[in-house]
């Protein structure tokens, strides 16, 4: 076995990498060989090294910033905005005149006359108020005639 | 580290749409990839930009997602590329961390010296690192900083085992002339 040709098995046998065989052929030829020996720890520690550099952690604003990116990149236009550009100025005129068509639907609901809280109950019980007997046997009624009369009294 | 079926798992509820399946996938392995894009960059906000790019392509990308390999292949093929494409860009090589980053601060009780000899050893890596070519570089980083196997390293970068060998070798070799001559200029120098 050539030393040229250990050498690249070198890295490899330190990245664990070299099958059973060609692992015990190596080591056999490293018990005999000083220079691949002395050039094998070299490689180790180049390969210890590079294993032991720093590793940076992310900042304290990664996680929050890819989430902001994400949800900028979630509500922007969908597909049809990247398709050909003549799709598009047929969709924006299209887009164009619903809006125009809410915004008047809306004027019109916002100046019609309020319904109050009071109205919606006694549409909620029309019937009742329809009855006039009802109506007219109410205490509170009673109460108006019994007033009215003192004045005639008076 | 998240097992690779977990992580495939995860991966086809993404395909899904399952935003919640993406968030802990990204939890597991978007720090790792900051540590990746700062080894071509040594800026650790590019790092984070690519990171955060890989993820946003993975994403869009979830809908072509196949379990054929580990997620982690998936992944770094991804990532290798978008990094490539973004030091070819920057044409940026620099030797040194961009001024006014945050590094940890160094170790108030280790030795000066030692602290001093460690921090020229890592420069003298990083330089000769960075004088690598591309593909030798990735292969590099993949295996030593991610602890992947040629094997998967090869499928990550589209090159044959031989060639990831080939390739680990230089840049190991590389690396160890570098240090070598850091250690003649130091003996010289006593």
């Amino acid at each position: 076995m050539s030393c040229d040709r250990n050498h690249e098995e070198l890295v490899a046998y330190l990245d664990g990498e070299l099958d059973r065989e060609n692992r015990r052929q190596l080591e056999r030829h490293l018990a005999g060989c000083r220079r691949c020996s002395r050039i094998l720890d070299e490689l180790r520690q180049a390969v210890e090294a590079s294993r032991q550099l720093e590793v940076v952690e992310p900042s304290a604003d990664f996680r929050r910033e890819f989430w902001w990116r994400f949800a900028t990149e979630s509500r922007q236009a969908p597909g049809w905005w990247a398709g050909p550009p003549r799709w598009r100025w047929p969709v924006l005129a299209a887009g164009g005149a619903l809006a125009a068509g809410l915004a008047v639907a809306v004027v019109m609901l916002v100046s019609r006359p309020r319904v109050s809280e009071a109205d919606k109950v006694i549409a909620s019980h029309l019937e009742l108020f329809s009855d006039y007997d009802v109506i007219r046997n109410l205490d509170i009624l009673e109460d108006m005639e019994f007033i009215e009369s003192l004045d005639e009294d008076a | 580290m998240a097992t690779a079926d977990a992580d495939v798992e995860l991966m086809l509820r993404v395909k899904d749409g399952d935003e919640k399946a993406f968030a802990e996938l990204f939890n597991r392995h978007a720090p790792r990839l900051v540590a990746y894009g700062d080894r071509f960059f040594h800026n650790r906000a590019i790092a984070e930009e690519v990171a955060q790019e890989v993820f946003l392509r993975l994403w869009r990308a979830r809908k072509k997602y196949r379990p054929r390999a580990r997620f982690t292949t998936w992944l770094y093929t991804i990532a290798t590329r978008v990094c490539l494409n973004e030091l070819r860009r920057r044409r940026h090589r620099p030797r040194q961390r961009a001024g006014g980053e945050e590094v940890d601060p160094p170790d108030n009780h280790a030795d000066p010296g030692q602290v001093a000899q460690a921090r020229q050893v890592a420069e003298r890596l990083q330089a000769a690192a960075d004088a690598l070519p591309e593909r030798q570089r990735a292969a590099l980083w993949l295996v030593r900083l991610n602890g992947f196997s040629y094997r998967q390293v090869a499928d990550i970068l589209g090159m044959s085992q031989p060639a990831v060998k080939a390739a680990l070798f230089r840049a190991t070799e590389a690396i160890r002339q570098a240090l070598a001559r850091q250690d003649r200029r130091l003996e010289n120098e006593l």
